[in-house]
């Protein structure tokens, strides 16, 4: 009790300091926005470093943009830092690199490639250590295989070309966002890390395939699909928490629905599960 | 004014604010420290105030984000410590009047030191401020309201005491000098809305 003001004082002076840096941390959260901005006008002044919240997240190492065919093989390997891929209309791939950086210090952007084979029309990306934005043509990816092994990624694929689309994430968090998509293979094998993601089918014809092989993690998944496509869930668990959902009615495995054989659009979801939490549900 | 004499001062007055005002007070350093309470307490409060509820209700709209980002949350901070600056002042200078109407013998000085004591327990805010950055801005809103009843009431407390020994009456009355002036200022704005209805009336 001797030195409690002492120590009470001490907690107003690391108060202050702590609440100064409160809002550098709020603003490490925030991805830097292009374009017009008070920031890039500031910027062009050379004003910037009034700023009280100097942003100290990313800063752009390369840009630029590739040139791939149709039916083209997207490969994504991420073991650190993060990557977004979005897909747009046009019909080339275009990237932006970003490293990490901070005020008075080189940026730092450990190691990354992003490169076209021609030959077998193969996008092989790969992260580690910075940030990667991914631009790709909808309509010349047909298939986009990812591992991530850390750090983060986000995929926002709205591609009706896309007939195969592998995730296999050991590590670090994956959202991702799959629309338009008709017939297509899908396969998430999950082996720690976090995933959440979506995949919304169109009308299709024939069967579309939902593999999950998850031994770890957390897994949520909504999966929407239309009207006429019949549902078929198969599992096999012997660990984790699981649950699966139709329309909001938990499923148990193995589940036909009504009308499934004779079905021209059907969905087979095949589930192994030895581990970590998992919830898929399914709605049309 | 050396940085361990500063926090023992600060420290002081947040468990024994009547020993630490008299040590002010006798020193003659009313006013110094008073500003330095303030203006410490001014930016936690502004910083953290500026991070909940401009920073992070900033990134739910991506639109104004690009367009006022950072501008907005640096402004809201220098206009958060002059507010608290400009609160002080009319706060000191209303309790002061009240003070010496209810017979008080303290001078302007020692009571905006006194006053300075409502922002001391801020510290608070401060201290829990960073846990706001992590969760959403619901919760650190709802974390920011807690924290900052807490510290009001706490402020209120040792203000009263510091007040009572800076005008030598009762905490009782030094309540009362803080009370008033909030009730004069109620009738006033309740008149403001009221008189100009009452030509309708009559």
């Amino acid at each position: 009790m001797r030195y409690l003001p002492e120590v009470l004082g001490l907690l107003v002076i690391i108060g202050l300091v702590l609440s100064i840096v409160t809002p550098v941390l709020v603003s490490l959260q925030v991805p830097a926005k292009s374009g017009l901005s008070i920031r890039g006008l500031l910027r062009e002044f050379g004003l910037e470093n009034l700023m009280l919240f100097k942003y100290f997240g990313r800063k752009l190492v390369e840009s630029g943009t590739l040139e791939i065919l149709n039916d083209t093989y997207v490969s994504i390997v991420v073991s650190g830092g993060g990557i977004e891929v979005r897909t747009y209309d046009g019909d080339v791939v275009v990237y932006r690199v970003y490293g990490i950086a901070f005020p008075f210090f080189k940026v730092r952007c450990r190691s990354y490639s992003v490169e076209y084979d021609v030959e077998n029309r193969v996008l092989d990306v790969r992260v580690e250590g910075c940030s990667i934005e991914l631009s790709l043509p909808r309509y010349l990816v047909t298939n986009v295989v990812m591992y991530l092994s850390g750090g983060g990624a986000k995929l926002i694929l709205n591609s009706p070309t896309l007939r195969k689309f592998v995730v296999r994430v050991s590590g670090g968090a994956l959202d991702f966002e799959v629309s338009s998509v008709g017939s297509c293979y899908t396969k998430l094998v999950i082996e720690g890390g976090s995933t959440k993601g979506s995949i919304k089918y169109t009308r299709y014809g024939g069967v579309s395939e939902l593999l999950l092989r998850i031994r770890g993690g957390i897994v949520d998944l909504d999966v929407s699909v239309p009207k006429d496509t019949k549902l078929c869930y198969i599992s096999n668990v012997s660990g984790g928490l699981v649950n699966v959902e139709l329309n909001g009615v938990s499923l148990s495995s193995p589940y036909y629905e009504v009308g499934y054989e004779f079905a021209t659009s059907k969905l087979h979801i095949d589930a192994e599960i030895a581990g970590g939490i998992v919830n898929v549900e399914v709605s049309r | 004014m050396s940085i361990p004499y500063l926090i023992e001062y600060l420290g002081l007055n947040l468990i024994a604010p009547r020993q630490g005002i008299r040590i002010v007070v006798a020193e003659r350093r009313s006013l110094i420290f008073g500003f330095v309470t303030v203006l410490i307490a001014a930016i936690i409060e502004s910083c953290v105030s500026s991070t909940v509820f401009v920073l992070k209700v900033l990134r739910h709209v991506p639109i104004i984000y690009a367009f006022a980002s950072p501008l907005v949350p640096t402004l809201a901070v220098f206009v958060g410590i002059f507010a608290v600056f400009l609160i002080w002042i009319i706060t000191g200078g209303l309790v002061y009047l009240f003070a010496r109407l209810l017979d008080g013998k303290g001078d302007f000085e020692a009571t905006l030191a006194a006053v300075s004591l409502l922002w001391l327990p801020v510290f608070l805010l401060g201290l829990f401020g960073p846990i706001a950055a992590f969760v959403n801005y619901l919760a650190a809103i709802g974390l920011f309201l807690t924290l900052r009843c807490i510290a009001f009431v706490w402020g209120i407390v040792i203000c009263c005491i510091a007040l009572s020994e800076v005008h030598r009456f009762s905490v009782g009355r030094a309540f009362l000098s803080m009370l008033l002036p909030v009730i004069v200022l109620m009738l006033f704005l309740l008149g403001l809305t009221v008189i100009p209805f009452m030509g309708v009336w009559w």
